[in-house]
C-alpha cells in the first residue's frame, strides 16, 4: 500500500487521532512554561486570530457567504469594551459577553437589509460596512470613540481576583476561548443547523426548496460569526489596554478571510492553522521585515494554486466513516 | 383508482420576464393520488409553472392553492414544509457533501432542534438526529443507493444522482412530489427503475406532478395529461385522448404535421 | 455660487478619476466574473511610474521635449509599464487559478493586492513622493470669478475621449463584438471561434492602462502620492463600478461622476470628515435596492 493512501486510512483511526489531538493539546498548554515571552505573545496572537477566524468561518466557510469586513465586528467588540470600561468604569472581563451580544446585536440590524445579496456583491457590501465602521469610529460621534487616538486606559481584566497581565495570562485566556468556541461549532458541524449552514453554501436554491429557512439560517451564522469577533475585540482591548481605528482596516479584513481559506473552508482544525500561518509568517520573515507582506501577497496566491481546497479541508467522507466506526 | 379530491391547483397564473409572458393565466388542478403530467414544447413554460408553485418565482396574477389553502407569499421553504417537494431538471445536489447528508437534507424541516440544543447536543437533539439519520438510510435503502451513502454527492454517476435528488425530496414526506424530468439523460436499464419506482408512488399516498419530455414515459405513467405551449394550457385529458389531440400534435410538430406512428 | 462651482468642477475631476479605475474593474469583471482587487494597486503603480518618468526625464530630455512632450513621455510609459503588470498578474495569478474555483481566485487576486501594494512601497519607499511643479500643468482661465485650472479641463476631456474611444471599440468593432460575446458566455463564445485569452488579455492590459493615466493624473492634481492611494482610490472606484452597474462602460462613467459629485458636494455642504461614511453608505443603499446599478438592467435569475 502506497504511504499517503495508508495514511488517509489512518486518519478514521480513532486511536492515532486521539493521541494527535492530545499531544498537540500537550503542546499548547506546556508552551508558555518553557517558550520566550515573546514567542508566548506571538502565540497569543495566534490564538486570537484563530478566534477570529473561527467566527469568520462560520460565515464564509459554513454558509458561503463572502464577508470581506468581518473586522468590523471586531472593532465593535473592542470599543463596547473601552467605552463601557474606560468611561464607565464596568469591569472588563465581565464585558467579555457584552461585546458578544454588542457585535451580535449590530450584525444583526446591519445584516438584515443586505442578507439576500449574493456572492460579489455582499463582499462588496461587506467592505463598505468596514470601511463605515471604521470611518465613524475615526469621526468620534458623540466624542465616545475618541477619534483618531481612540480610547485609552482599558483596566486590565480580574479573574477570581487574580489579575490577567502577563503574556502566559492571556495566552490561557484566549486559547481556553479558542477551545471552547471549537468545541461549539464542532457540535453545530453535527447538527442539522451545520448540515443547513453547508446546504446553503452548496446550492442555496435547493436548499431553500428542501426547507432550508435560507433568511433565517444566514442571519444566524452572521450574528454567530460577529459574536465570537466581538469576545475577541474584547480581549485585544483588554490586552491592548487601548483601541484606536488603525487596528481594524481592511487588511485586517482580508487577512481573516484569507485565514479561512487557507485552512480550509468549513473546517476547524483549518482555521486554527490558517490563523498560526498569518500571524508566523511576518515572524518568520522578521529579518526582511519590510517585504514580509510582500511575500505573504505571493504565498496566498501559491496556495490557492497548490492546495485551493485549503491546507486542511474538512473531509465529510471520512467522517462519517469514522462515526460509522464508532 | 383515481382520487376524486383535488389536491394541488393552479388558478390564472401569470408569470413574465421582462415583457415575456412564461406563463398566461395558466389553470391546473391535480387530483389527490394520481400522476399528472405536464407537457409541451421547449420554453413552453413547465418549469416556471413549478417554479411558481413552489414559490421560488412569484406570479404577477393568479392564485396557488394546496388542500384548499393559498400559497402565494410563502417562501419555499414554508411551501415544503405544507408537504410540497420537488426535484430539478438538472439535479441540484449539495455536490460537496455525502449522499447520506444530502438525503438528510429532505428531513430538516421536520426536525426542531435550535441553536443551543445543538451545541450542547441535549437528549431530544440525540433522538431527533438519529431519526434523521435513519429516515434518510431508508430512502437510500429503497433507491438502491445505499453503497453510496458516505460518497460525495458530486462524485457518483448521473443516473444516481437523479435517484439521489429523488430520495431527498422523498425524504421530506410530501404529500404532493414535482418531478421536473426524472428520466432525462438516464440509460435504459435506470430509466426503467425510476419508471417502476415512481408508478408506485401513488399506492404509497403520494401525489406526483411530472414535467417530462419522453412521450413513451408520460404515456405509460399519466392518468391525466395537460399540454401546455407558449405559457397557455392547451389541452388536457387522459393519455389516449392528448395522443390523437390535433391541436396537440400541432404544437409539437407545427402546423400541417402529421404523426408517424 | 462660487462654492457650487467650484465643487462642481472638484467633483466632475474626482469623478473623471473614477470613472478611469472603475473602467478597469469593469472590464475585468465582465469578462471573468472577478474583482480584481489588485486593480487598485495597478492604479497606484501607474501614478509611480509616471512620477519615476518625470523624475529623471525631467533633466535628461525635459529641456528639448518640452512640457507637453515630457507629458505625453510620461503617461505613455506609466500606461504601457502599468499594462505589462496587468498582463503578468493576469498569467502569474488568475490564469492558473481561474478554473479552479471563484473563492481561491479572489484569494489570489486579494494576495496580488498586498504584493502589489508592498512592492511599491519596498520600491519608492513608506513616504509620499510629491509631483513636482515642474512637469504640472499650472496654467488656468479666470472668467469673472471663477478660476479653471487647465489641468482639470485636461483630466475631464481626457477621461471623455479616452472612455468614448473605449466605448467605440467594445460596442462597434468586431473585436468589441467578440468581448462582448466573452463577457456573455465564454463556452459559447469559445465554441464559436473567439478566441477568449485574448479578450481578456484585452481587458488586463485596457484596464491597467487607463487606472494608470488616472493615477498621473491624481498624482498631478493632488501633487503627491503615496503607497496606499491604490486601496483607497480603489474602493472608491469599485463603488463606483457598482453604483454605474458592473460591465457596462458608460456605467462606469455615470457611476464614476455620480460618485465624486456625491463626494464633492457632500464635503462642500455637509461635513468633509464625513464624506467616505456617504459614499459607501450610497453603496450600501444602491445595492440593497438596485443592485444592477444606474444604467444596469433587473435581470430575474434563472432557475
Amino acid at each position: 500500500m502506497n504511504p499517503l493512501k495508508k495514511w488517509r486510512e489512518l486518519r478514521t483511526w480513532a486511536p492515532l487521532r486521539l493521541a494527535f489531538l492530545a499531544l498537540f493539546l500537550a503542546f499548547l498548554v506546556s508552551f508558555p512554561f518553557w517558550g520566550s515571552r515573546y514567542w508566548v505573545d506571538v502565540g497569543f496572537y495566534v490564538g486570537l486570530y484563530a478566534l477570529l477566524g473561527l467566527g469568520l468561518n462560520v460565515i464564509l466557510g459554513e454558509v458561503g457567504l463572502f464577508n470581506l469586513g468581518h473586522a468590523a465586528f471586531w472593532a465593535i467588540g473592542a470599543y463596547a469594551t473601552a467605552i463601557l470600561n474606560a468611561r464607565f468604569g464596568l469591569p472588563t472581563l465581565a464585558l467579555l459577553p457584552v461585546s458578544a451580544l454588542v457585535a451580535a446585536g449590530c450584525a444583526w440590524i446591519i445584516s438584515s437589509p443586505i442578507i439576500h445579496l449574493r456572492g460579489d456583491y455582499l463582499c462588496i457590501v461587506t467592505i463598505a460596512l468596514g470601511e463605515i465602521v471604521r470611518l465613524v469610529l475615526i469621526n468620534n460621534p458623540g466624542g465616545l470613540t475618541g477619534g483618531p487616538n481612540g480610547v485609552v486606559g482599558i483596566d486590565r481584566p480580574v479573574f477570581l481576583g487574580h489579575v490577567i497581565r502577563t503574556p502566559m495570562d492571556f495566552y490561557f485566556l484566549v486559547w481556553a476561548l479558542v477551545a471552547l468556541c471549537a468545541f461549539g461549532l464542532r457540535q453545530l458541524q453535527r447538527s442539522r443547523i451545520g448540515r443547513a449552514w453547508n446546504y446553503i453554501r452548496e446550492d442555496e436554491i435547493a436548499a431553500e426548496a428542501m426547507g432550508v429557512d435560507v433568511r433565517a439560517l444566514k442571519l444566524l451564522a452572521f450574528v454567530l460569526g460577529a459574536a465570537l469577533a466581538g469576545i475577541a475585540g474584547n480581549i485585544f482591548a483588554a490586552k491592548m489596554r487601548m483601541v484606536s481605528p488603525d487596528s481594524f482596516t481592511f487588511l485586517e479584513s482580508c487577512l481573516m478571510f484569507c485565514i479561512v481559506l487557507l485552512g480550509g473552508m468549513g473546517s476547524i482544525p483549518g482555521t486554527i492553522l490558517g490563523a498560526a500561518l498569518v500571524v508566523l509568517f511576518p515572524e518568520i520573515l522578521r529579518p526582511v521585515a519590510q517585504y514580509r507582506l510582500l511575500f505573504f501577497g505571493l504565498a496566498l496566491a501559491a496556495t490557492m494554486y497548490f492546495r485551493p481546497g485549503g491546507l486542511w479541508p474538512r473531509r465529510r467522507a471520512v467522517e462519517f466513516l469514522r462515526e460509522a466506526k464508532s | 383508482m383515481m382520487g376524486d379530491s383535488v389536491i394541488l391547483e393552479t388558478q390564472g397564473i401569470t408569470k413574465r420576464f421582462r415583457g415575456l409572458v412564461a406563463v398566461d393565466r395558466f389553470d391546473i388542478a391535480v387530483q389527490e393520488r394520481t400522476i399528472h403530467s405536464l407537457i409541451g414544447p421547449n420554453g413552453a413554460g413547465k418549469t416556471t409553472v413549478f417554479n411558481v408553485i413552489t414559490g421560488i418565482y412569484r406570479p404577477e396574477e393568479g392564485k396557488v392553492l394546496f388542500e384548499g389553502q393559498v400559497l402565494n407569499g410563502l417562501k419555499p421553504h414554508e411551501i415544503l414544509a405544507r408537504g410540497i417537494a420537488r426535484t430539478f431538471q438538472n439535479p441540484r445536489l449539495f455536490k460537496n457533501m455525502t449522499c447520506l447528508e444530502n438525503v438528510m437534507a429532505g428531513q430538516h424541516a421536520h426536525g426542531r432542534a435550535g441553536f443551543w440544543s445543538s451545541i450542547l447536543r441535549l437528549p431530544h437533539q440525540r433522538r431527533e438526529e438519529r431519526r434523521i439519520r435513519e429516515r434518510a438510510e431508508e430512502w437510500l435503502k429503497r433507491l438502491n443507493l445505499w453503497h453510496f451513502r458516505h460518497e460525495l454527492a458530486r462524485n457518483i454517476p448521473y443516473g444516481c444522482q437523479k435517484l439521489l435528488e429523488l430520495a431527498r425530496a422523498l425524504a421530506a414526506q410530501p404529500k404532493v412530489l414535482l418531478l421536473d424530468e426524472p428520466t432525462c439523460g438516464l440509460n435504459e436499464s435506470e430509466k426503467e427503475t425510476m419508471i417502476q419506482f415512481i408508478e408506485g408512488l401513488p399506492k404509497e399516498g403520494l401525489t406526483v406532478l411530472l414535467v417530462e419530455h419522453n412521450m413513451n414515459v408520460v404515456m405509460g405513467l399519466s392518468d391525466l395529461i395537460t399540454v401546455m405551449n407558449y405559457g397557455k394550457k392547451i389541452a388536457e385529458g387522459p393519455p389516449e385522448a392528448i395522443y390523437n389531440d390535433p391541436v396537440v400534435i400541432e404544437a409539437y410538430l407545427g402546423r400541417g404535421g402529421t404523426r408517424v406512428a | 455660487m462660487l462654492t457650487f462651482v467650484q465643487q462642481l468642477l472638484n467633483g466632475l475631476t474626482i469623478g473623471s478619476f473614477y470613472a478611469f479605475v472603475a473602467l478597469g474593474y469593469s472590464l475585468v469583471y465582465a469578462i471573468l466574473k472577478l474583482i480584481n482587487f489588485a486593480h487598485g494597486d495597478l492604479f497606484g503603480l501607474g501614478a509611480y511610474l509616471g512620477y519615476t518618468v518625470f523624475v529623471y526625464a525631467f533633466g535628461v530630455i525635459g529641456a528639448k521635449l518640452g512640457l507637453w512632450g515630457l507629458l505625453a513621455a510620461g503617461f505613455v510609459a506609466a500606461a504601457l509599464g502599468t499594462a505589462a503588470a496587468g498582463l503578468i498578474i493576469e498569467r502569474v495569478a488568475y490564469r492558473p487559478i481561474y478554473p479552479i474555483g471563484r473563492l481561491p481566485a479572489v484569494v489570489s487576486a486579494l494576495g496580488m493586492a498586498i504584493f502589489l501594494s508592498n512592492f511599491i512601497m519596498a520600491v519608492w519607499g513608506p513616504r509620499y513622493l510629491a509631483y513636482q511643479e515642474s512637469f504640472i500643468p499650472t496654467g488656468f482661465w479666470e472668467i469673472g470669478e471663477f478660476r479653471i485650472r487647465v489641468l482639470q479641463v485636461l483630466i475631464l476631456v481626457s477621461s471623455l475621449v479616452l472612455l468614448g474611444i473605449l466605448y467605440f471599440v467594445v460596442e462597434k468593432t468586431t473585436f468589441g463584438a467578440a468581448v462582448r460575446a466573452v463577457a456573455l458566455d465564454r463556452e459559447t463564445a469559445a465554441l464559436m471561434g473567439i478566441d477568449s485569452l485574448k479578450v481578456i488579455r484585452f481587458a488586463f492590459a485596457v484596464g491597467p492602462a487607463l487606472g494608470a493615466i488616472a493615477g498621473v493624473f491624481v498624482g498631478m492634481y493632488y501633487r503627491q502620492i503615496n503607497f496606499t492611494m491604490g486601496w483607497v482610490y480603489g474602493l472608491k472606484a469599485f463603488t463606483a463600478t457598482i453604483l454605474g452597474g458592473i460591465g457596462n462602460i458608460p456605467g462606469a462613467m455615470v457611476g464614476g461622476i455620480f460618485l465624486g459629485l456625491l463626494e464633492a458636494f457632500t464635503a462642500g455642504y455637509i461635513s468633509a470628515a464625513w464624506k467616505d461614511v456617504f459614499v459607501f453608505a450610497a453603496l450600501m443603499l444602491m445595492l440593497i435596492f438596485r443592485p444592477t446599478g444606474l444604467l444596469g438592467e433587473k435581470v430575474a435569475e434563472k432557475v
